[in-house]
């Protein structure tokens, strides 16, 4: 397992730096777009229009999670796939099932902690301008983009481990309407009550992977 | 079970669950006609309700309760506190009821609405519990936003300067000890006010504290003005709606959770209560309309819409209920049931947040999904493959009819490939 996760290192890590130093720059970006709000605005009108119109002042972070599942997801398995290495790491003498959860897991973990700094600048941001109950609330209203951002991620390995373009398009056409499901309102907090519901879906796109992994592994049509 | 199939569960179950939500969502928009809600009023001029109703593609019935068929016009025309506007232009005003006369003004001045939507409560729809409390008399025309809001801490009521993002501890402590002097008892449940400058003047908020007394709170500059009011502790209040207007009578809607409604009078916080039998906060719109004589209550959901015709002294007089003709009856619906077992929606619906919904399953459904094992084994028998070969398949064909052929048809099959069915 831990050679899987030192040439996933190896493979990811340029991309993975790539990835941290513009995560920093949006962080940045986010801070100054709303302290430039604040600058330029009655602080009243902002809280009146955050609270009581609905206005998302963090709106810019909405596909941000969802690129960066994406891009991760591409980084980690096309050049596999390109190259056809995959197939040998397929035939190692461990089970498909743990080999391609593993692989998951570490693409997940990288993904996790772009997540978790998105949330940090979020909450940074809105906790230097607003009260703590904002900070709550623009968290759980970032939730379910973090969810696409991972709906994204599970939907590109299981678009790419599946060798046939047929199936592609269904997994990846399957894999865009979870990614929907998680972008269904524009409302603040609106997915309080279903976020264990969606999160739950998102998740169904990991394991639904090893099939992919199966026909890739045996070559079939 | 292996890997394999339980994969192929978490795919199939995934296609099922997005079809559910999309190719009805699909088919409505390309087959179903819109129908507007029924408009129902009770009409001053027909002593009798009145109502409007659609039944898509531009088929409007406009009738009374017991029956009289009349045109758009004639319909307006049993409204006049209404459709006043149009009463002025055809030359109609001042009309005659109940041996009083009414012109335009007189209309206007009496002329009221309260309205409750369900997504208004205030447990349905999310919101960020910090509040303004506007200057109530600010010595100019026109209000303006404070540069401090407050929120309801368990031992006090804080104000922040907005600017700074830190609290205020002279205005803290100056309303903490204004609402300790009036015997509130911290936490508060509910904060209830119009959080805007958009209105002719500013009665600011109500506080429910924690032992279901209700407070009015004002500012005037940076002083409070507190009224414990006499509202009863024990009315078990789930939401009120504070609605400011000239005519100063009432100040707006109390909603209490057994799904009462009231009138809140501004002279001595008195309640009037409104007819409530069959609302449903949860699921209904409430409209009060305060004509100058028979003011009427309305509400209704996508099945039902109900009046109340009330006398000056808003207790009913007479009551009218009537079936929302929706598209249940229409051809598209039909065939809809028979082609969609179950329906799933997630969507807002009469709330400000996103819930799932199922609709279904009709009885036609289980014709369907019969139809679809049939597709399913035929398909089968044209790739030469047991019937017993395809359990998964069959099995899924049968709970999910359309849903599952779909999964099945887009999705490889469960065992590895042999050129069955689905890959």
């Amino acid at each position: 397992m831990r050679a899987i996760a030192f040439k996933e290192w190896l493979k990811l890590r340029s991309w993975l730096g790539f990835m941290l130093a513009a995560h920093l720059v949006f962080a940045a970006w986010l801070y100054l777009s709303i302290r430039h709000q604040f600058r330029f605005e009655h602080a009243e009108m902002i809280y009146y229009q955050a609270n009581h119109i609905g206005r998302i002042f963090y709106d810019d972070l909405r596909y941000i999670p969802l690129l960066t599942g994406a891009l991760i997801g591409a980084a980690q398995f096309l050049p596999e796939l390109l190259r056809g290495r995959l197939r040998l790491s397929l035939h190692l003498p461990m089970g498909l099932a743990p080999l391609v959860l593993a692989h998951l897991g570490i693409g997940l973990e990288a993904l996790l902690v772009f997540l978790a700094l998105d949330l940090a600048a979020l909450a940074i941001t809105i906790g230097s301008f607003f009260p703590a109950a904002f900070i709550g609330s623009a968290l759980l209203t970032a939730a379910p983009w973090i969810l696409a951002g991972i709906a994204a991620y599970f939907g590109v390995a299981l678009t790419l481990l599946e060798p046939r373009r047929r199936y592609q398009a269904a997994n990846l056409a399957l894999s865009a309407g979870v990614v929907w499901l998680c972008h269904r309102s524009g409302q603040y907090q609106a997915y309080d009550l279903v976020l264990g519901g969606v999160a739950g879906l998102v998740l169904l796109l990991a394991p639904a992977s090893l099939q992919a992994a199966h026909r890739f592994r045996n070559g079939e049509p | 079970m292996t890997s394999r199939l339980l994969s192929w569960l978490c795919l199939a179950f995934l296609t099922v669950v997005l079809a559910a939500i999309l190719l009805p969502a699909i088919y409505a928009m390309a087959f179903a006609p819109r129908v507007a809600p029924t408009h129902l009023f009770y009409s001053a001029v027909k002593q009798d309700f009145v109502y409007r109703e659609h039944r898509g593609n531009h088929d409007f019935t406009y009738a009374t309760a017991s029956g009289e068929h009349f045109d758009r016009k004639a319909f307006e025309m049993s409204l006049p506190f209404i459709y006043y506007k149009n009463m002025e232009l055809w030359g109609l005003l001042p009309i005659e009821i109940d041996g009083q006369s009414f012109d335009m003004q007189a209309i206007r001045d009496a002329r009221q609405v309260f309205e409750l939507k369900a997504r208004e409560v205030a447990d349905r729809h999310p919101s960020v519990p910090v509040h303004a409390l506007l200057d109530s008399d600010p010595g100019k025309a026109g209000l303006s936003f404070p540069e401090d809001v407050f929120r309801m801490k368990p031992d006090r009521m804080e104000f922040l300067d907005v600017d700074e993002n830190r609290v205020d501890p002279a205005l803290t402590d100056r309303f903490t000890e204004a609402l300790a002097a009036e015997r509130f008892a911290f936490p508060a449940r509910l904060v209830a006010g119009k959080q805007t400058i958009l209105k002719p003047f500013d009665e600011g908020v109500f506080l429910v504290d924690a032992e279901g007394a209700v407070f009015h709170v004002k500012r005037v500059g940076d002083d409070p003005v507190i009224v414990r009011t006499p509202i009863p502790t024990d009315l078990g209040i789930r939401s009120i709606k504070v609605q400011e207007n000239r005519q100063r009578i009432y100040l707006g809607l109390v909603l209490t959770v057994d799904n009462r409604l009231f009138l809140l009078q501004s002279d001595g916080y008195g309640l009037v209560e409104l007819p409530s039998s069959g609302y449903d906060a949860d699921r209904m719109d409430y409209k009060l309309l305060l004509n100058p004589v028979h003011p009427t209550a309305v509400f209704g959901d996508g099945g039902t819409v109900t009046a109340v015709a009330l006398n000056e002294d808003l207790l009913p007089i007479a009551a009218y209920s009537r079936a929302v003709p929706g598209t249940t009856g229409m051809i598209h619906a039909r065939i809809s049931k028979l082609l969609f077992p179950v329906t799933l929606s997630l969507g807002t619906g009469n709330s400000g947040y996103l819930g799932w919904t199922v609709s279904g399953p009709a009885p036609l459904a289980f014709l369907g999904n019969l139809l679809a094992v049939g597709v399913v084994l035929l398909f089968g028998r044209r790739r030469r493959i047991a019937p017993q070969q395809m359990i998964p398949q069959l099995a899924l064909a049968a709970i999910a009819g359309l849903y599952g052929v779909l999964a099945i048809a887009l999705l490889p099959g469960p065992g590895p490939a042999t050129g069955a069915t689905g890959g």
